[in-house]
């Protein structure tokens, strides 16, 4: 604060003035009474009340001084600073050496991780520690100082801390006051200090005090609660406490304790100073804190301390010394010391200016230029006047406030540091508008090449417009030959038909005479052009060249300037043509003709001849799957249609049936994840609760191999399979048997599985065979287990004895169940066991391949869990789906069956049944549409649809819905470049009124990488919705988009392709003249040459405050206030009168 | 002194004394039977009674002697004794402003009625000096007085009554008017009257400044009467100590006056004129005439 300046000589007299003032009628006031002999009989004042008198009397002078000080010290301006701490820890090398002590504060956040399953009062005594980064994961190759382990079972501790929390053991046990067990120890010390005697809490379990390793700190009662043990490995603290039932997180002492056992485990406590032996005692050093200077006026809050002082000391007046004259006079001195407290402006002078530069970094400019830039910035700043102020934007993709506006600007070097890839000239303008005060002539010089990459900047042009400020803009350009080599645009038609020639050119830019090598390569990366091109005088090169694709798909174009990726642009063009319909199926089925007297261009393929390139699907606009065995599909195959589902766009219709659809097939397989139904067994209330026991044989000669696997192993495989194809609420028990059976798992509903699987891989192949005993025992578990349907399976590699197959017919006979059986073995005696199966209502398989043995076991399992069909006629129902759309909802066809499944969530149902089941479900897959009919079209179950006048309609409007199909001339896509992204804009057709009606917009964008992300477009307007995405990587992106109507009554796809170029300013080289001339004009600026001066121009008048004018004069008038009241002024006029009057006379 | 207004108000009063008895003839009648020709009463024959007197009606009917009685008439002796200390001065209005105005209304009420009044101004002797005489001339020769009357002494009311005691002698109404701040009271003077045969009535002017005195946080208060004299540093604390010891004054002053029977009014020096008659009414030597 600096006091000692001219306005200090001002007080001096000041005070003196008042001091006259005071003296003129220091004395008590004198008051003449008639009774004075009455007034001597009161009390009179005893000396210290004389004292306090006097003390009073001078107060009000003192009041004085004291208002003349306050508003001399604010018209000084003092202005104090102070240094504003922030927690960065400067390590600076020079500090560490001379204070080892202040180099051994470590400020740095003590990292704990939390893991628990949820303790509302452990996580935010956690939490809401300043000193804590807390985390809830453990991040790979983070160290934790701390790891909170609240019931976590095993938790691993590398070096660090260890707070364990342990879990009730549910030993009953009552709350106990706590005690501290051990107050020298660094955690319980605080806690004697906050006194822990009125708490109480729950230990989880009673600990044996025996054996306890470590201090006991804290102890509930005589049972250790928090225990403390350091070791070789690290610091651990064991809490022994039911928090959730005890008193102890509720208080106060609970953030401490928790605080100071995190302080100890992170080893943190030697923050307090401590001594150590042999070291010697070092005065602590300044804390290594980076500080930044704060500066503030002190000027009003003395002015409006001085207005506090003025009414104080008005009040302490006596009531005769407050004269009317004295009132107005400090009425008059309050209100200048309020107005100029307040801040009150008067228009006079010229306003200052402030300009702010906006300088462009981006790599658009080469360094030379932007080097260039600078020094006209610092050339023109120089010429500000006094009282002008210059800061510094600097901007790329983003911008800075480099320097804020000050009194001089010169800089030499920009430190911020902003993304050259871009030219944001919105960001730069609003930071600059930021930055500019809200007073005087306020401009924005914009040092740029004018070309915005990235933003809208009119808006913030038309702000700066309305607020008044100036946009002037500096062209900041390279000469021609300076200008880097960049590839200008990359250009492609958006659609192109199949077999349409279209042109691909590529527009290079640079210096003249300059040379490249130009290659152009298409989707894998094969280049399809390599050419040397030489930029013309005029500094550009076009490359034109014209190919087709035979193919409707997506095709990107990427062209690179000698191999350079870093700079590659490319172009995205969408061939489409008729639809290609790729049907997969051992023989032609109804749906392929259909489709091919619709004119789609239909191809069949057996599934065991599909090409499993991955792209050898790109062709097709969706794949058909008509009764195709998951396991008769190749699984390269399955994978190559899942990749052209969710990445290519493709549609895949997968007409079920039975065998198809069931557990074992596509579930399992690559296609699982794509179909919209979930046809694995649920939990319902159709079928019955089944008693299924699975009898396998773990004779000798289960131990032979087939195709390298051991037969038991095949055996074991499909125990695994039934138990997952079955369903919880059904009961399963295992059995293997030789020649006397052997329980693997009694006949329980939901056993665990693993245990299962351990005890079946302890089963060894041995002995002889004997299938009765095992089927005995079934029987009895079948028959004891409050079961309503009974299954056996019966896995069996050879023959049996005569007796036991007679024991065996009788066990049939005397049934109650059914069985069916596996034979593997070409020695398997047919004849037998078909008979003994039928004899049941089972059946018998005889699997040439002994390696579909775990398959047939499970499809057997589900199929005797009897969930997995519905066979009953029952009339088709239609959901209002644009699949299902114009077809004939009261003549639907009846069903004598389907599979039973479950639509999965986001899947919808187009046909289902009267029980709700899907019998036609789609849904959008990535990028693409998958459909499923579950109601097996060729058997007998569908007659009704392959009959019904309508089938043709259903199954071509399903292919054209889950094809790729042509974009719809309803939508109309475009794509919007963003600073981060794009901005994807898609505009319904208006001519037909749908438009105006909301839609529900989708799209699925893959990126280069394969990732496909999920966009929800917003509405945007009428018929217009928007979404931003999201380009991390460089490369073509391709969005599919599906717009819905809400009623059902749209359903329109398009496919947009574009190409994110990474760094985009590598677009066009020299300066936009034009474009920086439309924003100089906008404000009223203009465009700046080399010499010009941005701080000429007309000014406003500058409206400063005027406290400082209001203040001195308040001091005057306080003078004369105080004088007034003394009476010198009554006194002067009192004398002057007489005169006057003499002088009349 | 008085405004037309005042005097008329002051017309239907009377001065409500005791009839003084006098040789002059009067308004009033006089305790002693004197020579009117109103009848009052009988009474027994005495030798020595004028012959005259005697009733011979009576002595016809009853064979008694009894002599016919007459009421006696005479005039009240009004002394105006008003203090013009300096004390008097203060307040406003001034509390001698008061004193004389009220002295003016006594002197108009007892002229009007016939009776006699004289006025004499005092401070700590008589200074000014009017004898008590009856007529209408008396109004002007007291007004006179009462307006010509110099202030500024100091007051010693126990000299200044018992002066003016020894230089008359009752019957008569003394209506003393001071503020009877007097550190060695007023009661010998007052007794003194008395004992002269006069009637003091005693009315006590006091101004609102010394019933409620606002004084700053220290003042330094000086006798009016003496200002070279010791001042008094008080706060307004002592305030209340004051005024305890004013309204003490101010009861022994009315008890000494119940004591003997005499008229006793305070009057504030800013009260108005008809709340002054109002409280001299009450006080009960002023009375409404029959």
């Amino acid at each position: 604060m600096r006091l000692l300046n001219p306005y200090a000589f001002v007080l001096l007299p000041l005070i003196a003035l008042l001091l006259l003032a005071a003296r003129h009628r220091a004395p008590r006031p004198r008051r003449g009474v008639s009774n004075l002999y009455l007034w001597r009989q009161t009390k009179a004042l005893d000396p210290a009340r004389l004292a306090l008198s006097r003390f009073r009397r001078h107060r009000l002078l003192a009041l004085q001084i004291a208002f003349i000080v306050i508003t001399v010290a604010a018209l000084a301006r003092p202005v104090v600073t102070w240094r504003h701490a922030t927690s960065e820890p400067a390590a600076s090398a020079a500090t560490a050496n001379l204070s080892p002590v202040a180099a051994a504060r470590r400020t740095d956040p003590i990292r704990v991780l939390l893991l628990t399953n949820g303790n509302f009062f452990l996580e935010q005594s956690l939490l809401t520690n300043p000193a804590l980064s807390v985390e809830r994961q453990r991040r790979a190759g983070v160290h934790y100082d701390v790891v909170v382990c609240d019931g976590c079972g095993e938790a691993r501790s590398d070096d660090s801390g260890l707070l364990t929390i342990t879990p009730r053991d549910g030993t009953p046990s009552t709350a106990e006051p706590l005690i501290v067990g051990n107050s020298d120890h660094p955690i319980g010390a605080a806690l004697v200090a906050l006194g822990t005697d009125t708490l109480m809490a729950l230990p989880a379990h009673r600990m044996d005090t025996n054996v306890i390793v470590g201090d006991v700190i804290l102890r509930a009662g005589s049972v250790p609660v928090v225990v403390s043990s350091a070791g070789d490995r690290g610091r651990a603290v064991s809490m022994n406490l039911d928090l959730s039932s005890s008193s102890l997180p509720l208080s106060t002492a609970f953030p401490v304790l928790m605080a100071n056992i995190i302080d100890w485990l992170a080893a943190r406590e030697d923050l307090s100073p401590m001594m150590r032996a042999e070291t010697p005692l070092a005065a602590p050093g300044p804390v290594p804190w980076s500080a930044t200077d704060v500066r503030e006026n002190l000027s009003r809050p003395l002015l409006l301390a001085a207005l506090a002082i003025l009414l104080v000391e008005w009040r302490l007046w006596s009531l005769q010394e407050r004269s009317r004259p004295a009132l107005v006079c400090r009425a008059i001195v309050a209100a200048l010391i309020a107005l100029g407290a307040a801040g009150l402006k008067a228009p006079f002078g010229a306003a200052s200016e402030t300009v702010i530069f906006a300088l462009d970094r981006s790599s658009s400019l080469p360094p030379q230029t932007q080097a260039d830039a600078l020094a006209q910035v610092n050339s023109m700043a120089s010429r500000m006047r006094a009282g002008d102020r210059a800061g510094l934007v600097a901007f790329g993709l983003d911008a800075a406030l480099e320097r804020p506006p000050s009194a001089a600007l010169h800089v030499n070097d920009i430190a911020s540091t902003v993304s050259p890839v871009g030219t944001h000239l919105e960001a730069a303008l609003r930071a600059a508008r930021a930055a500019l005060p809200h007073d005087g002539a306020r401009r924005i010089v914009l040092v740029s090449d004018g070309r915005a990459t990235a933003g809208d900047a009119s808006g913030e042009i038309t702000r700066a417009a309305t607020e008044g400020i100036r946009i002037d803009a500096f062209p900041a350009d390279a000469p021609a030959e300076q200008r880097p080599l960049i590839l200008k645009s990359v250009a492609a038609p958006q659609e192109a038909r199949v077999a349409e020639p279209f042109l691909v050119s590529v527009e290079v830019s640079g210096p003249p005479g300059a040379r490249a090598e130009l290659t152009i390569a298409a989707d894998d990366g094969v280049p399809v052009l390599t050419r040397d091109i030489e930029v013309a005088p005029d500094g550009t090169a076009n490359v034109t060249f014209t190919d087709r694709r035979v193919r409707a798909g997506v095709y990107s174009y990427r062209a690179t300037l000698d191999g350079d990726d870093a700079a590659a642009s490319g172009a995205v063009v969408n061939i489409t043509g008729t639809p290609q319909i790729l049907y997969v199926a051992a023989s032609s089925g109804p749906v392929a003709t259909v489709l091919a007297s619709a004119g789609f261009g239909v191809r069949h393929v057996a599934p065991d001849a599909m090409l499993s390139l991955p792209n050898a699907l790109a062709g097709y606009d969706a794949v058909v799957l008509d009764d195709v065995m998951a396991d008769r599909l190749p699984q390269s195959a399955a994978r190559a249609i899942a990749t052209f589902v969710e990445q290519g766009g493709g549609g895949l219709l997968l007409l079920g049936t039975s065998e198809s659809l069931d557990v074992a097939g596509y579930p399992e397989g690559p296609l699982g994840r794509l179909l919209p139904i979930d046809v694995r067994p649920r939990s319902g209330q159709r079928a019955p609760a089944m008693g299924l026991v699975v009898a396998f044989d773990k004779s000798g000669s289960m131990a032979d191999l087939v195709s390298g696997v051991a037969k038991i192993e095949l055996a074991r495989q499909a125990v695994r399979k039934v138990l997952d194809a079955v369903r919880p609420s059904d009961a399963i028990g295992v059995v293997a048997f030789d020649a006397a059976p052997l329980t693997v798992s009694p006949l329980m509903a939901s056993p665990d599985p693993r245990r299962i699987t351990e005890r079946l891989r302890a089963i060894n192949p041995g002995g002889s065979t004997a299938i009765a005993p095992a089927l005995a025992e079934a029987t009895d578990w079948l028959h004891a287990a409050n079961v309503t349907r009974r299954h056996v399976l019966l896995v069996s590699d050879g023959r049996t004895p005569p007796a036991d197959a007679a024991q065996l017919r009788e066990a049939a006979r005397r049934g109650g169940f059914e069985l069916s059986v596996i034979a593997i073995g070409a020695d398997a005696d047919r004849a037998f066991l078909e008979e003994l199966a039928s004899s049941t209502g089972g059946r018998a398989y005889f699997p040439e391949d002994v390696r579909q043995l775990p398959m047939l076991a499970a499809r057997e399992a589900a199929r005797a869990a009897g969930g997995g069909i519905v066979e009953e006629r029952f009339a088709v129902r239609a959901a209002s789906h644009p699949i299902a759309a114009g077809l004939d909802r009261d003549a639907l066809p009846s069903l004598g069956g389907y599979i039973v499944s479950a639509l999965r969530p986001g899947a919808e149902h187009v046909l289902f049944s009267h029980l709700d089941d899907p019998i036609l479900a789609a849904w959008r897959f990535g990028l693409g549409r998958v459909a499923v009919y579950t109601a097996d079209l060729q058997s007998p179950w569908s007659t009704g649809l392959r009959h019904w006048p309508g089938f043709g309609n259903l199954w071509l409007q399903t292919a054209r819905w889950v094809g790729r199909g042509a974009t719809d001339r309803k939508l109309h896509a475009t794509i919007v470049e963003q600073p981060e992204g794009v901005r994807l804009v898609v505009e319904g057709d208006a001519r037909s009124g749908e438009a105006l009606r909301p839609w529900d917009v989708h799209a699925a964008v893959r990126s280069p990488s394969g990732d496909t992300q999920d966009v929800t477009l917003t509405a945007a307007g009428e018929g217009r919705y928007e979404a931003s995405l999201t380009t991390p990587t460089a490369g073509p992106y391709v969005a599919s988009i599906t717009a819905r109507g809400v009623s059902g009554s749209v359903d329109a796809r398009a496919i947009i392709g574009f190409y994110w170029a990474a760094n985009r300013e590598r677009r066009a080289t020299g300066a936009d003249i034009a474009a920086l001339t439309q924003i100089a004009r906008a404000t009223g600026g203009r465009l700046l040459g080399r010499h010009d001066n941005p701080f000429d121009g007309s000014r406003p008048l500058a409206f400063r405050e005027i406290w400082n004018a209001l203040a001195a004069a308040a001091l005057v008038l306080f003078l004369v206030d105080v004088a007034l009241r003394r009476g010198l002024l009554s006194r002067v006029r009192r004398d002057a009168q007489p005169a006057s009057a003499k002088a009349a006379a | 002194m008085l405004s037309a207004d005042e005097a008329r108000h002051l017309d239907r009063l009377t001065l409500a004394a005791a009839p003084a008895a006098s040789a002059a003839s009067g308004l009033r009648h006089a305790r002693v039977r004197g020579g009117t020709l109103e009848f009052q009463d009988y009474r027994p024959y005495q030798p020595g009674d004028d012959l005259r007197s005697i009733d011979w009606t009576v002595d016809a009917r009853l064979r008694q002697l009894v002599v016919r009685v007459f009421h006696g008439e005479g005039r009240l002796q009004l002394h105006l004794l008003v203090d013009v200390s300096r004390s008097m001065t203060a307040g406003i209005p001034a509390k001698l402003q008061c004193a004389k105005k009220l002295a003016a209304a006594l002197c108009y009420i007892a002229v009007a009625r016939r009776d006699a009044a004289g006025v004499a101004t005092f401070d700590d002797a008589v200074r000014s000096y009017a004898p008590p005489a009856a007529g209408r001339s008396q109004i002007f020769k007291v007004f006179d007085t009462l307006r010509s009357a110099s202030t500024g002494g100091r007051s010693a009311l126990n000299n200044a009554l018992l002066q003016y005691g020894a230089a008359t002698r009752g019957p008569g109404l003394a209506v003393v008017i001071s503020d009877f701040f007097d550190a060695n009271g007023a009661f010998e003077g007052l007794r003194f009257l008395l004992y002269r045969g006069l009637t003091p009535a005693i009315i006590q002017v006091i101004c609102d400044e010394e019933l409620d005195p606002e004084l700053g946080d220290e003042a330094e208060l000086f006798d009016l009467e003496e200002p070279g004299g010791d001042p008094l540093v008080v706060d307004a604390a002592a305030v209340r100590a004051y005024q305890e010891q004013l309204a003490g004054v101010s009861a022994d002053l009315e008890r000494f006056c119940r004591a003997q029977g005499l008229p006793f009014a305070r009057l504030a020096s800013s009260a108005p004129f008809h709340a002054v008659i109002a409280t001299c009414k009450k006080a009960g030597f002023l009375d409404v005439h029959a």
